[in-house]
Formats: C-alpha cells, structure tokens, sequence
C-alpha cells in the first residue's frame, strides 16, 4: 500500500505534483491516469511527446512516465532531450518485452526509474511517489542553491573576505591580524555576514557555501 | 775459132752465173709468192677472226680518217666492215663527243683504255697511237671490245644488289651470310645489326666480332644444334634465342635462314635476324597476365562456389531458422502486443479498487472502468484472433510431409544445443511411416518449438539424466502420431493442468504462448495436441518406455491416396 499520504510535507509535495504521461496508446494513457488519481495524484497524458514538450511548464513538480516505444520521439529520445534541457523532471521508463537492456542503457543516462509491461500497478505506483519526492528535493536544493547564491552576491568584498576567513575557522583576531583591520572592525562584518546569509551558526554559514543541503528537507525522505 | 772459143767459154761462163741468178730470181720469186701466199692467207684467217671477233678493229690515220675498220661488232652500231674506211671519225662521231675527244688523245699519242657507252651499246675500247719512222703520230688503231652484255650484267648486279642492300637495310631485322663454323663467322651483315646488339656490322665483317659471341652461353648449344639439323634436312631453319649486347642487355631474337649449297657442298647460311623482345616480353606479359586471370578466374571461380555453397547453407539455415523462428517471434510478437491491452486492464482493475478501498468512487465511475477493461478484453481477443487467421492462413489440403524427415530436419537445427547441453537423444522413427497431410515448415516448427521446450526444461538438472526422446508411429489406420518426451522436472502446475483449455501463459520463456500456437498448428492441420507431465499419465499404456519429465504429443492425418 501507498503510504506517502503520512507526512504532511509530502502530502503537499504530492498535492502540487502533476503525473505526467506520454504513450502513443490512447487507452494506456487513460488506464493510468485512472490508476494514478486513484492514490490522488494529478495526472495530466499526451499521446506524443511533441504535445507533452509544447504544454511543460519546467516550473511544474512531478514526474513523467513515458512508454519507450513510441513512433516518432521515442520515450529514450524525450528523455535524453529533458536532461539536455537541464530539466529536473525524473523520468520513469514502461517498457515493453525485450526493451529491457534499452532501459537499462537509459537508468545509466539518469533516466528515474523503469518498469516492464505488463507492470505491477504498487510497483508503479510507488515509483511514482518516490520520483515527485527526489523531483521535490532537487527542486528545493536548486532553489536553496540559488538563494545562497544571492545572498553570496549582496556581500561587500570586504565582507566576502571576512567570510572566507570565518568559514576557515579563523578568530576575529586572526582575521583582523590577516586583513591588516581592528577587531572590532571585523566583528561588525562579521555580523553583517551572518545577517546577510541569514545564518544563525557559523556550521550553517559553512554548509550554505559549502552548497550542502540545509535543515528542514531531512525528514520524510525515503 | 780460138777467140770464138775463148769468148764462147767466156759467155757460157756468163750463161751459167745468169742462169744461177734466174733459178735464185725464180726462187726469190717462188719464196715471195709463196710469202705472199702465206700473208695473204694470215690477213684472212685474221680478218676471219677479227670479223667475227665481238670486237671492233679500227685505225685512223693523222687525220682521223678511218684505214681500217673491221670485227664482228661493228654490227653493233650498224656499219659493214671496211664501210668507214675513207671517212673521218669526226664526220661519223659529230654528235658523239666522247669518240671524237678519245680520238684526238690516241692522236696526240696517249695509250688508253675507256669505255664507250652508245645508247644501243657499250665498248671498252683500247687506244693506241701509230708512229713514223722518226717517232710522230701518224695514226693510231683502236680495239673496241663489245661489252655491252657484260654491261648490263653488271649494271644489273650493281642495281640488285644495291636493291639487296636497301632491302637489307630497311628490313626491319639483320640479313647476314655467314659461314656454318663454330664462330658462325660473317660473311655479310647488315647495317641494323649495330641497333640490334650495339655493335657496328663492321666489326663482325672484319672478323672482329661473331655471331658466337653474342649468342646467349645458354642458347648457344640449341642454336648449334636447330642449325646443323636444319642443314642436314637441307630445310629452313626457324630459331628463337637470346643474344647479349654490348651493353650486356640480353634480347629476344627470331632468326629465319637456310643453308645455302653449291652442289653438294654448304656454301654459306644466310638468313635474317628479327629483335622480338618486345614481343616476348609483352607475350610473357600476356601469358602471365593471362595465367594471373586464369589463377584469379579459377580462385575467384573457387570462393563464388564456396560462397554459394556458404550461401545456399545459410539459405537454408536462414530458411529453417525463419521458419521455425515463427512460433518463437509469434510468441514474443504476441506477448508485445497482448501486454497493452492486458496492462490497460489492470490499470483499471487496480485503479477502481484503490478508489472503492477508499469508498472515494461512484457507480459510474466503476461502471465506466468496467467497460474500458471490456473494451481492452476485446482488444486482446482480436489480437488472438488474427495469430489465428496467420497460422490457418495457408491450406493444408493435399500437401505431403515426411514427417521423420521433418523430425530429423527439426533436430539437425536444434544439435548445437542439444550437444551443448549434453542430452542424449533417442529418435524412434519407424521407416515404413505413412506420408502425412501437412505442412511441413509449419510441423517443423511445432517440433522445433517442442524440443527446445524440453532441452530448456532440463538445462537445471544434472547433465547425465538430459534425456530427450522423438517417437513418430502410426496409431490408427488415418493417423500419425508424434510423441516428444523430456526427463526434466515436468510442467508447472498452472500448465500441466491447462491441458486442452484454452491458455496464455505471458511467462517470459514464452512457453505457454509456443505451446498455444503449436496446438493452434496442430489443430489447423486437422490434428490433436496435447502434453501432460509423464508421472501423471503413468497407468497409460505406452508409459514402459517413458523417462519421466514432460511429455507433448501430436497427431497428424494421413495422406490419403488416390485410389
């Protein structure tokens, strides 16, 4: 049984996520938009990829679920043009008897996940979660990424130097011996770093520049 | 008559010294006439022989006047003899510069021979002054010889050979005469001889150089030998040889000649040398570029063969491999296409259940599941329906199988495997077996499917129990039955016990699907098929001989015969 629904985070994740689904098969791509809203996922199908590449929104969370066999853009070639794209939407790959070592070859590339025809509805289903939540959090790390980025660039070079230092483990003496400044100079931009970046620790100071993951996305993560 | 007497003595004295002088007068006479005589009988025999002598005889006097003129030439240029005596040499010979100017040298005392060329005849005439007493010119005769044959035969033999010489020049080889010595010493060589072998004609004509020496050491005693045997025969002789140059190149050369006798005798061989080492090289070139195609012609003939016969085997595998490769692809075809329909099916089912688990679904909405699995159902069936249409597609009626020989044809496919896996195979074939009414590819591929059913059935037990048994017999009057046994671990459950239901296992060795479209075959050909693990069928009769394992049986119909 799904048990995504218990975190109350990832009940939001899953409630913003959309499903998306591409197969040239009409009936398969409403069969599954059928299984997936059962567990109360969005699901949105296209039968080409040309249809679902017009109508993506890269800012939309979710995940995608293409056949690999498809006339035209097959599912491998649309994967293969999300990830040139730099598209973060994970990729779950439903493959038919004997695809199986293309699959394979497309997990290597980065492709989410694969499943072979006929699949187990659970194991698809659970699949489905897990990838919206690695979606989530590739997400929530870009856009922490980005917002340290940020508060990196409305530093002073004066107070970028102090942060080097501080991040070295330096004193506020040492710092202000290397520097050529008084110390009371250097605890002032110090402050203003800290304010800055928003960090209440120097180990949090540490991790946001390091680009390491921050607290709060821990938990719930399968 | 003493004074008579006296004087009479006296005068008879005178008598007879007259009378001695009469008889020496008388014979004085008598030796003149007879002198005469003799002179007269000279000048004739002379003028006999001058006359008919092929000469003219002439003298002239200090004025060129003609005193003489006889000889049996003289007809040459139209006159009698005696006929110019009286006239003047310059008279006749006015419009003859050459007789007046030799005329007035012999005149003025010159002693020479020239020679007189008239458009009608040739004269070597020999001048020779007359002198008087105190030594002047006072004529001079002349012999004229006839030499106008001689002439022309040496006119002729200068333009022959000069014809000779130019042919022998412009032949595009070496004339020669030599001699049949051990040299072959030159007698007479043409000019090209130096641009055959670098060495002037001159050379060899002055014994300087000879044929012997330029004659390739290791043709020499071939060249002797065509040579001498030729002369023996008295026949042309033919010869191909090498000669070194000067320049120490060595050429081809064809030699044509012949003995040349006198009598008997062998006088000298003559015969002309042509360069054919262009001709041998480029008839070296041909044979060998001719052998090289032969070589290439009968290599190239060799790998076609080869590779025909390569292809035709492959053909043939290729043949029976895509003919047998139709249960096994139908299956994989069919398992691809039926997965879609069956995952949509269960799609729905799995989707409507979570929803009614969650009592989070209407009627309608259930109802609308259900009929989107009828709809996928459909789909399926029709799926099957067309493998159905495909395999029954080709009418059986009339065609003639061998079924042992499609068993053994089926095997031969299956050996590699067969060895690899170490199974003993047992056929029992009996070869008084009915002809069957089928198809044989399509038989063959049920037997195909068959076997490699059963050697994959035990390729996870010990190689020394991998027994696989094929029994063809004759069980009814109309039938022919096939019976395929292995000593593996029997059929799972599920598939044993689907005997004769209607099935499609989707289990990814594709078992199930080849089992189904054999019995679809089997069925088409007016046949049964069946299979059932041996264990399970042990009161039946024909289980002495079983090994255990899976067994999978077939009938076929007999061709029935014209009667």
């Amino acid at each position: 049984m799904i048990t995504l629904s218990q975190s109350p985070t990832v009940k939001a994740i899953l409630a913003r996520a959309v499903v998306f689904i591409v197969d040239d098969d009409s009936a398969m791509c409403e069969s599954l938009c059928w299984l997936i809203e059962s567990i109360g996922l969005k699901a949105k199908s296209f039968t080409c990829a040309a249809a679902f590449l017009s109508d993506y929104d890269p800012q939309q969370p979710g995940c995608l679920i293409t056949d690999v066999r498809m006339p035209g853009t097959s599912g491998l070639e649309l994967h293969a043009k999300l990830a040139a794209a730099g598209s973060p939407l994970p990729v779950l790959l439903i493959t038919g008897h004997g695809d199986v070592p293309m699959a394979v070859r497309a997990m290597r590339h980065g492709a989410f996940d694969f499943l072979e025809k006929p699949f187990n509805d659970q194991a698809l289903l659970e699949s489905i979660g897990q990838a919206i939540e690695h979606n989530h959090h590739q997400r929530e790390a870009r856009r922490l990424q980005q917002q340290h980025e940020q508060k990196l660039d409305s530093l002073t070079s004066r107070e970028r130097q102090v942060l080097d230092l501080v991040i070295q483990a330096r004193l506020n003496k040492q710092i202000a011996g290397i520097l050529g400044l008084n110390e009371k100079t250097i605890e002032s931009h110090r402050a203003n770093v800290m304010k800055k970046m928003g960090a209440a620790t120097v180990v949090e100071l540490v991790r946001m520049v390091m680009g390491q993951p921050l607290n709060g996305a821990g938990d719930g993560v399968a | 008559m003493k004074i008579y007497g006296d004087m009479s003595s006296q005068l008879l004295d005178e008598i007879a010294v007259l009378r001695a002088r009469i008889a020496d007068l008388e014979k004085v006479e008598g030796d003149r006439q007879s002198a005469e005589l003799a002179l007269r009988e000279s000048r004739i025999r002379l003028r006999t022989v001058v006359s008919n002598a092929p000469i003219v005889l002439f003298a002239l006097d200090a004025n060129g006047v003609f005193t003489l003129s006889e000889g049996k030439a003289l007809e040459l240029i139209g006159y009698k003899p005696g006929e110019a005596v009286g006239q003047s040499v310059f008279d006749i010979y006015k419009d003859v510069p050459k007789v007046r100017d030799d005329c007035r040298r012999a005149l003025r005392g010159e002693v020479f021979t020239t020679i007189l060329e008239l458009p009608d005849a040739a004269f070597e005439t020999r001048y020779t002054p007359l002198r008087n007493a105190a030594g002047e010119v006072n004529g001079c005769i002349g012999v004229a010889t006839d030499i106008t044959s001689r002439l022309r035969a040496e006119r002729e033999l200068r333009a022959s050979e000069e014809k000779f010489r130019m042919l022998a020049e412009n032949v595009p080889g070496v004339i020669y005469l030599c001699k049949n010595d051990e040299r072959f010493t030159v007698i007479y060589l043409s000019e090209a001889m130096e641009s055959l072998v670098g060495i002037p004609a001159a050379r060899f004509l002055s014994d300087e150089a000879c044929f012997k020496d330029i004659i390739h050491p290791d043709d020499l005693a071939k060249v002797y030998q065509q040579v001498n045997q030729a002369i023996a025969r008295r026949e042309t002789y033919q010869l191909i040889y090498r000669m070194v140059r000067a320049d120490d190149r060595v050429i081809w050369v064809q030699e044509h000649g012949a003995g040349v006798f006198k009598g008997n005798e062998l006088a000298f061989l003559e015969g002309y040398i042509t360069d054919i080492t262009d001709r041998i090289a480029s008839e070296q070139a041909l044979a060998q570029s001719r052998e090289e195609l032969e070589r290439r012609v009968i290599e190239r003939t060799a790998n076609l063969k080869a590779a025909n016969e390569r292809n035709l085997k492959i053909q043939e595998e290729l043949a029976h491999v895509l003919r047998v490769a139709t249960v096994g692809e139908l299956a994989s075809g069919l398992a691809h296409e039926l997965n879609q329909p069956l995952s949509v099916i269960n799609n729905y089912v799995q989707g409507a259940r979570r929803r009614i688990e969650a009592k989070a679904i209407t009627q309608e909405e259930l109802l609308g599941a259900f009929e989107k699995i009828s709809a996928e159902s459909s789909r399926a069936a029709s799926i099957l329906q067309s493998v159905r249409h495909y395999l029954n597609r080709r009418s059986t009626v009339g065609l003639t199988c061998d079924l042992n020989m499609v068993v053994r044809s089926a095997v031969e496919l299956v050996e590699l495997g067969i060895r690899d896996h170490q199974v003993e195979l047992k056929m029992e074939l009996p070869s008084d077996l009915p002809a069957v009414e089928a198809d044989a590819v399509q038989i063959e591929q049920v037997i195909l499917n068959l076997v490699r059913n059963g050697i994959e059935a035990m390729a996870s037990m010990p190689a020394t129990g991998r027994r696989l048994r094929i029994q063809t017999h004759q069980t009814s009057e109309s039938v022919v039955q096939t019976t395929i046994e292995d000593a593996g671990p029997g059929l799972p459950g599920e598939l044993a016990a689907s005997v004769l239901k209607p099935f499609f296992s989707t289990k990814p060795t594709g078992m199930g699907m080849g089992l189904s479209i054999s019995r679809s075959i089997i069925e088409a050909h007016g046949g049964r098929f069946w299979f059932g693990n041996i264990a399970e069928s042990s009161t039946k009769a024909d289980n002495a001989s079983a090994i255990g394992g899976a067994r999978f049986q077939f009938t076929l119909p007999i061709l029935r015969k014209p009667t």
